[in-house]
């Protein structure tokens, strides 16, 4: 049913009162260059105010919105991939190769942000699907959820959310001492 | 580094790092809805703006070359040319469409918008689109540089040695690339479709 432009933009702003800092994260892990990463986040933005006009409700709002900015997400990346050239690859693949090294070794030294430019790197060479589920498992959103997002089949995404622990377990387990090149 | 960096403890960094907040209000919405139209609207009237340029290009040799040839062969490219921006138009009104559509949609999950992407790049690189391109060029270009090179002797003929070589060299390229191309994204397709229905196999 469509809504009003009134009703359009308070669930614009309740959507972003929830779940902006996850877009934000979002952009991030989908976008590595600073400049573009802000093209991105407002694509997204945009996308979701737009998509409030069809919104009714079937499912529930955290789905709508994962779904819209994901689905914002994959347009851009799959664009910018065709200007650079960049290979995507997925989880199960990162999985038989080792895992990621770290590729910024002066990285900074506090911890946390040496982890995060780990996982942040980890997670912009995963194709757009794979970079959803492990996207929707940092943000601790449950299985059954991220197939609702996806799409992807209940036991799909139990294969890859195992497989996503393993790597993150391989990757970070220790402080990543044994980073493999 | 502690030893913590467990998968779920890395859930609980990941989702309390530090970073600046971001809203658009509506007045900014609206004026990047307005600027997102206004930038799809160059890119498609470049694109088309290209086509003209070629039929006015093949119009003068049409109307002023004496050679009923070269002007047999200029009607033809203006033809393929004419074809090819009304293909263009349309590839892109329904492009802008569905993008349009499906980033706005939340009753999208992110697999059918991924196929339905890279349906649509296969079928610009082998469906009707493509060979269609390919039968309406061709014949034209073909055409025009054989009738330079039998018309001309040399090296006036060289305009029309070069456009045959280059149509001779690029066909069966571009084919060869389409073809390879377009195999690539069904592959990804059917990884997808596996996504969907298969049940996983466990290590």
């Amino acid at each position: 049913m469509p809504t009003t432009d009134n009703v359009q933009d308070d669930l614009y702003r309740d959507a972003v009162a929830s779940y902006g800092a996850a877009l934000v994260r979002l952009a991030r892990a989908w976008e590595a260059d600073p400049d573009a990463r802000k093209d991105l986040l407002q694509e997204m933005h945009l996308a979701l105010w737009r998509s409030f006009r069809t919104f009714d409700a079937r499912c529930s709002l955290r789905t709508w919105v994962y779904r819209v900015a994901h689905n914002a997400a994959t347009s851009h990346v799959l664009r910018s991939r065709r200007r650079r050239s960049i290979p995507l690859v997925s989880i199960e693949e990162i999985e038989q190769e080792g895992g990621l090294a770290s590729e910024n070794p002066d990285a900074r030294s506090v911890e946390q942000a040496q982890i995060l430019d780990r996982l942040y790197a980890l997670i912009q060479r995963l194709n757009p699907l794979d970079r959803q589920v492990i996207l929707l498992y940092l943000e601790g959103v449950d299985a059954a959820a991220i197939g609702e997002v996806t799409g992807i089949s209940p036991g799909y995404v139990a294969t890859k959310i195992h497989r996503i622990k393993n790597i993150l377990a391989d990757q970070f387990h220790n402080g990543g001492d044994h980073e493999r090149r | 580094m502690n030893g913590d960096n467990s998968p779920t403890n890395l859930q609980d960094v990941w989702q309390t790092q530090p970073q600046s907040s971001f809203e658009l209000s509506p007045e900014k919405l609206h004026c990047l809805r307005k600027k997102l139209r206004r930038a799809l609207l160059i890119r498609d009237g470049t694109a088309w703006l290209v086509c003209v340029f070629e039929i006015f290009w093949f119009a003068w040799a049409l109307v002023w070359l004496p050679q009923p040839f070269i002007r047999f062969a200029s009607a033809l490219v203006i033809l393929g040319m004419a074809y090819l921006s009304g293909q263009i138009w349309l590839d892109q009104r329904s492009r802008t469409a569905s993008r349009i559509r499906a980033e706005a949609s939340g009753n999208v999950n992110s697999l059918d918008f991924f196929r339905s992407e890279l349906e649509r790049q296969r079928e610009f690189h082998r469906g009707a689109w493509f060979w269609s391109r390919l039968a309406a060029l061709t014949p034209g270009l073909l055409v025009f540089g054989i009738g330079g090179i039998v018309l001309y002797p040399w090296p006036d003929s060289l305009v029309g040695w070069s456009i045959t070589g280059v149509t001779v060299l690029v066909v069966p390229l571009a084919i060869w690339m389409n073809l390879k191309n377009s195999k690539a994204y069904q592959r990804q397709i059917d990884r997808l479709d596996s996504l969907r229905e298969s049940p996983p196999e466990t290590n």
